[in-house]
């Protein structure tokens, strides 16, 4: 035989489920998240022609382009290509700790002037969520980075 | 020594010369962001709202702002008025060329073969002297498309990556430069065909070009933190560095009176440059990270677009030209 709920536990439920919703919303209004998607290296390095023009994976390139080289940028300390000029941005950032996680660069790429603002990186929007996983997938990936 | 005393002195003293109440800035709204800028012929301003994939369109007298959603997908980056007094877009977003009827806001659409390159990059486009408009890809691509038939061609650029500023000249010439290529090139307005000019100093990141009313290509130099000069006539170039630090030079536009207009961001400042006295003129402006990809403007008007402050500036000089 099921007891019947006394008041206090129903409240307690209410409480339960409103702080649940909220966290969940909360969760929804805080960005994009890196691991919410898979990416696929693959469908990443078509993705990449988007930042083609101004970067290179390979890390025997000499050309001087506009942004500094991604040979292996996943995890790797911001600011941090060797020889590159960066704009006093992207210094200070580095500077204060940034550093390119997935989850940091997918926030990166969505916005740049959100996460280091006065960048010198200009870029349209990319707005496809799985479209940032799969590029980030690219550029994690060893052998993709040896082209 | 003394000489560069001297100079950093007049340089002060012309620092903001236009002054406040010849200058003016009107702010978007968050997220526009407005790569580039363009000055229509009823005296309306266009603006790429790269961000926000919008044509903008600023009422300097009123303030009004109309802006025109370009398309799914759309992050425009350069826009130009055509000789048809229309505001036309490289959009990259859509890989297409955009054009905005003024009267009617309606969009057309004309998307690149995607075969050949899915995203292009794409970057600015100017008009030839027979109503087709060509364009750059920073992904290395050039191509020319006629408004009337259709007709589309695409053309692998020299050195590949790095197609970047794109300009006509009075006689209705092509010519655009390659950032990350460090040239300039000259093109066949039939066959296609590039020409590639060097400017001398190596690796200067050419980004953009403009031409004056004589035909001679003035181009911002990026890397060199130079505005040169190429004289097709006497097969010639000539250069200057801008005042200052480690000068970056983005954006160039020559004003009628034949006046070189450009954006250096070190100084977060335009700066104008005066070829018959060699003499730059600096006007900082009034907030930092001004990051100011594009100027261009008409008698008596330059109008930049601020990037990195959202805000469309209007400076006002004193023209000589009737």
């Amino acid at each position: 035989m099921r007891r019947r709920p006394t008041d206090a536990q129903r409240q307690a439920r209410a409480a339960c489920w409103i702080s649940c919703t909220l966290a969940l919303v909360s969760l929804l209004l805080s960005g994009p998240v890196a691991h919410a998607v898979a990416g696929d290296a693959a469908r990443g390095e078509r993705a990449f022609q988007r930042c083609y023009s101004c970067h290179s994976v390979d890390p025997k390139d000499a050309a001087k382009l506009q942004g500094p080289n991604l040979f292996q940028i996943v995890g790797r300390p911001a600011g941090a290509a060797s020889g590159f000029d960066y704009s006093d941005a992207m210094r200070e950032k580095a500077a204060a700790g940034l550093t390119w996680d997935a989850a940091t660069l997918d926030r990166y790429i969505a916005d740049p002037e959100a996460v280091v603002p006065g960048t010198r990186m200009s870029v349209p929007p990319l707005r496809d969520e799985q479209e940032r996983a799969d590029l980030i997938a690219y550029l994690a990936r060893p052998d993709a980075n040896r082209r | 020594m003394r000489r560069l005393l001297a100079f950093a002195a007049v340089l002060a003293v012309l620092s903001g010369a236009a002054g406040a109440q010849d200058q003016k800035y009107y702010d978007l709204a968050k997220g526009d962001y407005p790569h580039d800028v363009a000055a229509g012929p009823s005296g309306e301003v266009w603006f790429a709202g790269q961000k926000a994939g919008i044509a903008g369109r600023l009422d300097p007298a009123s303030g009004q702002i109309d802006r025109i959603p370009l398309g799914k997908n759309s992050a425009p980056h350069g826009v130009i008025v055509g000789p048809d007094g229309a505001p036309w877009f490289t959009d990259g977003g859509q890989n297409a060329i955009v054009r905005v009827d003024p009267a009617t806001k309606e969009v057309k659409v004309w998307p690149l073969p995607p075969e050949r390159m899915p995203y292009t990059n794409l970057n600015t486009a100017a008009f030839d002297g027979r109503g087709r408009i060509w364009f750059t890809g920073q992904n290395g691509i050039y191509g020319r498309l006629d408004p009337k038939s259709g007709d589309m061609q695409v053309w692998d650029a020299p050195k590949g990556r790095g197609a970047y500023g794109i300009t006509g000249t009075p006689k209705g010439d092509i010519w655009f430069v390659s950032l990350a290529g460090n040239y300039l090139a000259n093109v066949d307005l039939e066959s296609g065909a590039a020409t590639v000019y060097e400017p001398p100093t190596k690796d200067q990141g050419a980004r953009r070009v403009w031409s004056d009313s004589r035909g001679r290509l003035w181009v911002s130099e990026w890397n060199s933190g130079n505005v040169s000069v190429y004289d097709p006539s006497a097969k010639s170039w000539k250069q200057w560095k801008l005042p200052g630090e480690k000068p970056r030079t983005y954006a160039v536009w020559v004003d009628p009176d034949d006046k070189i207009w450009l954006t250096e961001w070190t100084a977060n400042a335009v700066v104008r440059f005066d070829p018959d006295t060699e003499t730059f003129e600096s006007f900082p402006s009034d907030r930092p990270n001004a990051n100011v990809r594009q100027l261009l403007g008409r008698k008596g008007e330059a109008w930049i677009a601020e990037s990195g402050t959202e805000r469309i500036r209007l400076i006002r000089y004193a023209s000589k030209t009737n």
